[in-house]
Formats: C-alpha cells, sequence, structure tokens
C-alpha cells in the first residue's frame, strides 16, 4: 500500500492534500477517505459528463458553464490531493478562456484518461486498505489468543 | 438537489445550538455555517472544522444556507461560503449575509485569480481561502468572528487609517513616503496607514482589515482635529465630557458623534494607559523600558498628565504626543516619553513631587508664544523648545535610576542652574562627557539611552558656540548608539563626520573638545539629516522614535527655520506617525 502511494506520490497524481485527508480519518468516521473519493467520483463524474455534452454541443459555446464544471472539478480535486487531475483541469480552463476549441477537446481527453487512471489506482489503494485492514481483523484474535 | 441538504453531524445539525461554548474554551464550538456545491469538499470541510472543536452545519445550495441563517439569526458565528454555486453567486451571498445578519464570511474557491479574489473583498468578504483548503487555515477562522466583534466595538481603532483616498495611495511605497513628506499632516496620516498596512500585509491579514474597514465611513483624525478635540474635551473636563456636548463643542461638519465617541474612548483608554504605564510596562519597545525601571516616574507621569487635562493645560505638544499615541499602535511610543517625562522635565531639584504645579507655571512662558498658531512648524519648534527647557531634568531622572550613570551626583546641580536661564546656559564640562556616557548606557541598558541622547540635543539649543560643538558631539553620542545596529548608513548620511561618529565615544569626546565650534559639521549634519531621518524611517521604527528629538531639536535651534529643516521635521514627525 505504501508503495503504491509512493508511486502515485511519484507520478503527480497524487499530493499531500490526500495525506490530509488521511489524518482526517479518525474514530468518528473511519471510512473518511473512501466515502468522500466514492462522493467526489460520483460527482466528477457528473461534471465530466457535463463537460463533454458542452464540448460536442457545437451551436452552442458556453464557456461560461465550462468554467463553472472546471471551476468545481478543479476545487473537488484539488481537495483530495489529485494532483494531476487538478492541474489538467487548470490547463483545461485556460483553453476554454482562450476559445481554443481543439485544445478543450484535447484537455477533455487527457483529463478523462487522468480520471480514469486516478480512479483504478484508488480503488486499487483502498482494496490493499481492506485487505490489510481484514488481514488485522485476522491476526488481532489470534494475537488475544496468545495472550 | 433538495434544498438544503445536510451532511452536519446527523439530521439535527441544522439546528440551532445556543449553548455554544463560550469564553473558557474559545474557540471551540464556533458555530460555522458552510455553504458548498461541491459536496466533496462540503465532507471535507465538515470533518476538517469537526476537528477544529467547532460545530458544523453544512449546506450544499446558497439559496437554502440563506434561508437557514436568516430562520436562525444569531445561531452562526461565521459563513464559508463557495464562490461558484449553480442557484446563487456566492458573491450574492456574501452581500446579503453582509446586509441582513452582518456575520463575517469567508469565501473558498479553486480559482484564486487575482480579480476574483478582489471581488470577494470588495463584497466584504473577511477572507479568501484558496481551494485545497488545509486543516490549519481552518483552525484559524475564529479570528474573524472576533475581529469583527472587535471592530463593532471600537469601529474607529483604525480612525484615520482607512479612507478611500489613502487605499488608491498603497500603490508604491517608496514615491508614497516621499509624498508624505510634502503634503504635511495628511500624508503623516497617509504614511502612518500605509506602513501598518504594509506590516498587516506581512501576515496575509490585509484584506481582511480592508474590507471591514471600508464598509464605513471613517474620519481622519488629523492634528488639528484631534487638537479641537481635546480642547473640547478640556473644556467640559474629562470626566463630563460626553460624545455629544464635544461634537457640539468642536462643530466639525461631516463628523458624527459615533466617530466623536469612539475616539473620546480610545483618548480615555490612551490616558488610563498612561496612568497604568509600569503595569502594562511590558510593551517592548522604546520607553515603556525606562518606565519600568523607576515605578516612580511612571506615576509622576501619570499625575501630570492627568492634572494637565483637567487644567487644560496641555500643550499642543501634549496634544502631538497623545495624538500619535491614539493613532498609533502601542509600539508607536513617540507620544508616550515626551508626556511621561514631562515631570521630570521640570528639574527645579530633581524631585518631581513639586513638579505638578511649576511645569503649569513655566509652560506658558516658554511654549505657549509658540503654539499661537496651529501650523505644524510651530508645533515643532513648540516642541522642541519645550524639550529643550525640560530635559535636563528627565535625563537627571533617568541617570538617577541607572546604576551605570556616572554623572548621577552632578545631575542635580547641572539641572538647577539651567532651569531658570533657558537661553544663556553655559555648557558645563559635564556636558561634554554626556556623550560618552549615553553610549555606555547604551550597552547596559536599552532604552534609556536613545533618549539620553537626545537629552544633550537638547543641550545645544542654547545656541552657544561651544554647544555647537556639544550637539554635535550629542549626535555622535546617539549615533554611536545607533551605529551598534547600523554603520554602513550612518557612513552614506553622514559622509565625514562618519569616522569620527564611529570610533565611538571616547573620540567623540576628543571631536567634541576640538572641534566645538565648527560651523561646518554642524552644517553637513543639517543638510544630510533629512536623507538620513527617511532612511531610517525606512528601517527601523525604534530608530525613527529616538532620532526624533534630536531633528525636532534641529528645527528649534535653527533660527532662520530654513525650508530644509521644515522638511526635515515634516518627515520625522511623520515617520513619528507613521509607526
Amino acid at each position: 500500500m505504501n508503495r503504491l502511494l509512493s508511486l502515485l506520490f511519484h507520478q503527480g497524481v497524487l499530493d499531500e492534500q490526500f495525506l490530509q485527508l488521511q489524518q482526517l480519518q479518525d474514530q468518528t468516521s473511519p471510512n473518511f477517505v473512501s466515502e468522500v473519493v466514492t462522493i467526489y467520483f460520483h460527482e466528477s463524474e457528473k461534471q465530466l459528463r457535463n463537460l463533454r455534452n458542452l464540448l460536442l454541443d457545437r451551436e452552442m459555446w458556453d464557456y461560461v458553464k465550462l468554467g463553472i464544471h472546471l471551476n468545481q472539478l478543479m476545487g473537488s480535486s484539488s481537495s483530495i490531493g489529485a494532483k494531476r487531475v487538478r492541474n489538467i483541469c487548470a490547463a483545461f480552463r485556460t483553453a476554454v478562456e482562450q476559445n481554443n476549441r481543439s485544445a478543450c477537446m484535447r484537455a477533455l481527453e487527457v483529463l478523462e484518461h487522468e480520471y480514469c487512471y486516478l480512479k483504478n489506482k484508488l480503488h486499487e489503494l483502498f482494496q490493499i486498505e481492506q485487505q490489510r485492514v481484514l488481514g488485522d481483523a485476522v491476526r488481532y484474535p489470534g494475537v488475544v489468543h496468545q495472550q | 438537489m433538495t434544498a438544503g441538504s445536510s451532511f452536519g453531524p446527523g439530521s439535527g445539525s441544522l439546528s440551532c445550538k445556543p449553548e455554544t461554548g463560550v469564553s473558557d474554551q474559545f474557540p471551540v464550538g464556533l458555530r460555522v455555517l458552510v455553504v458548498d456545491d461541491d459536496v466533496t469538499c462540503l465532507k471535507i470541510l465538515e470533518q476538517m472544522l469537526r476537528r477544529c472543536s467547532y460545530h458544523v452545519t453544512t449546506c450544499s445550495q446558497a439559496t437554502a444556507a440563506l434561508n437557514v441563517l436568516r430562520e436562525r439569526k444569531g445561531c452562526f458565528d461565521v459563513v464559508l461560503s463557495d464562490v461558484h454555486m449553480p442557484d446563487m453567486d456566492g458573491f450574492k451571498l456574501l452581500e446579503l449575509v453582509g446586509l441582513e445578519m452582518d456575520l463575517p464570511v469567508i469565501m473558498m474557491s479553486a480559482d484564486g485569480r487575482t480579480n476574483l479574489v478582489l471581488r470577494g473583498i470588495r463584497h466584504g468578504a473577511c477572507d479568501y481561502l484558496i481551494k485545497p483548503i488545509r486543516e490549519e487555515q481552518l483552525k484559524n477562522i475564529w479570528q474573524h468572528v472576533i475581529r469583527k466583534k472587535w471592530n463593532e466595538n471600537k469601529e474607529h481603532e483604525h480612525s484615520g487609517s482607512m479612507d478611500d483616498k489613502d487605499r488608491h495611495k498603497r500603490g508604491g511605497d517608496d514615491t508614497d513616503y516621499a509624498s508624505s513628506v510634502n503634503d504635511g499632516c495628511d500624508g503623516i496620516l497617509t504614511s502612518h496607514k500605509k506602513k501598518r498596512n504594509v506590516k498587516e500585509e506581512d501576515d496575509g491579514e490585509i484584506e481582511t482589515d480592508e474590507s471591514g474597514g471600508s464598509k464605513k465611513a471613517r474620519v481622519v483624525w488629523s492634528v488639528e482635529l484631534h487638537q479641537q478635540f481635546v480642547s473640547a474635551v478640556n473644556q467640559l473636563g474629562i470626566d463630563k465630557a460626553v460624545p455629544k456636548r464635544i461634537l457640539e463643542l468642536m462643530n466639525v461638519p461631516g463628523l458624527t458623534r459615533e466617530n466623536v465617541a469612539s475616539h473620546l474612548q480610545k483618548f480615555r483608554l490612551y490616558l488610563k494607559r498612561l496612568s497604568g504605564v509600569t503595569q502594562q510596562g511590558a510593551g517592548p519597545n522604546s520607553f515603556c523600558g525606562s518606565m519600568e525601571q523607576s515605578p516612580k516616574l511612571a506615576s509622576y507621569g501619570r499625575f501630570e498628565i492627568q492634572a494637565l487635562a483637567a487644567s487644560g493645560q496641555l500643550p499642543p505638544q501634549t496634544l502631538a504626543a497623545i495624538h500619535a499615541e491614539i493613532l498609533g499602535q502601542p509600539s508607536a511610543n513617540v507620544g508616550l516619553p515626551v508626556i511621561d517625562h514631562q515631570p521630570l522635565l521640570q528639574p527645579s531639584k530633581c524631585m518631581p513631587m513639586d513638579h505638578v504645579m511649576p511645569y503649569g507655571q513655566t509652560l506658558p512662558s516658554n511654549v505657549t508664544k509658540q503654539i499661537s498658531q496651529p501650523a505644524i512648524e510651530d508645533f515643532h519648534s513648540g516642541l522642541g523648545a519645550w524639550h529643550l527647557n525640560n530635559m535636563v531634568g528627565n535625563y537627571g531622572q533617568l541617570g538617577g535610576q541607572n546604576g551605570h550613570d556616572m554623572l548621577l551626583g552632578m545631575l542635580p546641580s547641572q539641572s538647577q542652574s539651567q532651569q531658570p536661564q533657558k537661553q544663556s546656559i553655559t555648557v558645563q564640562p559635564s556636558r561634554l562627557v554626556v556623550p560618552a556616557q549615553s553610549s555606555t548606557n547604551f550597552q547596559a541598558v536599552n532604552q534609556p539611552t536613545s533618549f539620553r541622547g537626545s537629552v544633550i540635543n537638547y543641550g545645544v539649543d542654547q545656541r552657544s558656540e561651544r554647544d555647537v560643538g556639544n550637539r554635535i558631539g550629542g549626535q555622535s553620542g546617539q549615533n554611536s548608539v545607533d551605529n551598534l545596529i547600523e554603520t554602513g548608513e550612518k557612513q552614506i548620511s553622514f559622509g565625514e563626520a562618519v569616522h569620527v561618529l564611529d570610533q565611538g565615544p571616547l573620540k567623540n569626546l576628543g571631536f567634541v573638545g576640538k572641534k566645538s565650534s565648527s560651523p561646518r559639521w554642524f552644517s553637513a549634519y543639517e543638510t544630510i539629516s533629512p536623507i538620513n531621518d527617511l532612511n531610517h524611517g525606512d528601517n527601523n521604527g525604534r530608530r525613527r522614535v529616538k532620532q526624533e528629538p534630536n531633528v525636532e531639536f534641529l528645527e528649534n535651534s535653527k533660527t532662520g527655520g530654513s525650508a530644509v529643516t521644515h522638511r526635515v521635521s515634516q518627515n520625522d514627525l511623520m515617520s513619528v506617525f507613521s509607526e
């Protein structure tokens, strides 16, 4: 798990905000990180859908709406520490501001790709964590038993 | 999306809990309303705020948040709001909240572009957090609650510091500084304010204050205005002075009762502070230090100021000093020494207890002449003259407290002989020793020395040839003090003289003895001093304070009162105020 984490950090997929998130997890909310990340994926998928629809709408170029969606995606991504997604959002926003539709399309594709990568990796991470928790749960009675 | 979906602890998160922990464990239980359409952020923020022991209410829609706020007025201490929300712009919410509930609102957004932040500030946000928001940032948000309350109580805490003109002036620091040298009183205040803002900026809190202040019209308490105020207070008597009466007496258009009320409050606080110097003396700076050494000193100061205030004897110098004090932070203690040492400045026998009356009596003879016009120059020269006549006693007092003071024994006699004939004092040999002594003292005790340096300068004001030299000696005495901190600058400012100045007290003495009547040195110092002083103003507030008496003296000693010296003193006054 730590190896995966450090890999993600090294790749710039995650940043220290994710560690903050982990620190926020305590007894009152034992599944805080996974809860937040679940919400994040749920929300950001909506955002991505909206972005794609807005971009594919050839008649209307609603850069205001695009900006709002991007901003929200940026906010939530940075809040969970999804650094790369956030950075692509920023680039995307610049493209929107420049009215550069092709750059926007490229950015959207990169964004979706990054998003999928993040999702997979975080999923992986949670699975490893879950296994570890399960493993702890299995080992723990054993420790008690030995005493 | 349903209105006001709440992610608070349980469904009761929107319910008002009036018992929120007050005082003892503040800010625990601070009631925070978080509004963000981004539920991810909302969830994270909620957890973070809860970790800060705040009472959190979350809301994913601005309209719902507004409803909640309207329904439960007084149930929240602070609002955190996202900028971009689909149903209502965060700025709109901010504006409404500001208008209706007058709660501190903190804006947050992933978008940290300057224009957006500025917009937030303009709409009255007390802070603007850029996502991702960290727990540390939230730990501190209670300060906005306190600040808001505090600002409400003392609306004019920053009186004279928040007006639009000032805001525009904040552009170039240097140019601003220079221009304020020339535009007199206003400039002084401007610069004063600007300096403070620069300080605040370091904390990243400037925008906060700025926005808080910009909503209300502020009164600039200029020197004249403050003088009017004080004379009105004196006329009424400090205990009977009520804002309404003062306002009537002052008869200044545009001034409101509230303005006067808060200024009066400040003024009273100031007087109180004066009387409590000994107790609160922990102030990091300037003359409080010397006060602490002698409780007597402080208490005399108190009697004096109160007696004066009551009898209406407060001369403009005092007003100015008080003014400086009132406008400044506690750190701007320039005014303090002047006032506090008043009693000591009347050195009939170095027994300040006798001085309340003599003070009042001598005052008219030497000061009132100079205060007949309210002009700034007069104000300076008055200050100088006052010091001149009074400093020696102060010196004696300070010396008296100080174990290192070799001259202690001489002082009473010296001051006695000097006091009666203010203009024609011949310099006693002991005076020449003064610079040396002052530097020694500087090493031993920090605060009094600077003052002592100036004491020497006042001695010079007697205008005998010898005194010229002596003054230079005095100046160098002070310089050697200053040089402990910063030599290079002195060298630039003083040119040739530096060689002497840098050598330390003993050399200075020699210099004084040999070249005591050299007018060249005198003029060199004089012309250069503005720059010198300006530099000091820029570099070190404390030093600025120290320098002040010198320049004041300059003003006074200069018989013609040339343009140069005037500029010096304005400049200096400004630097004094700009603390």
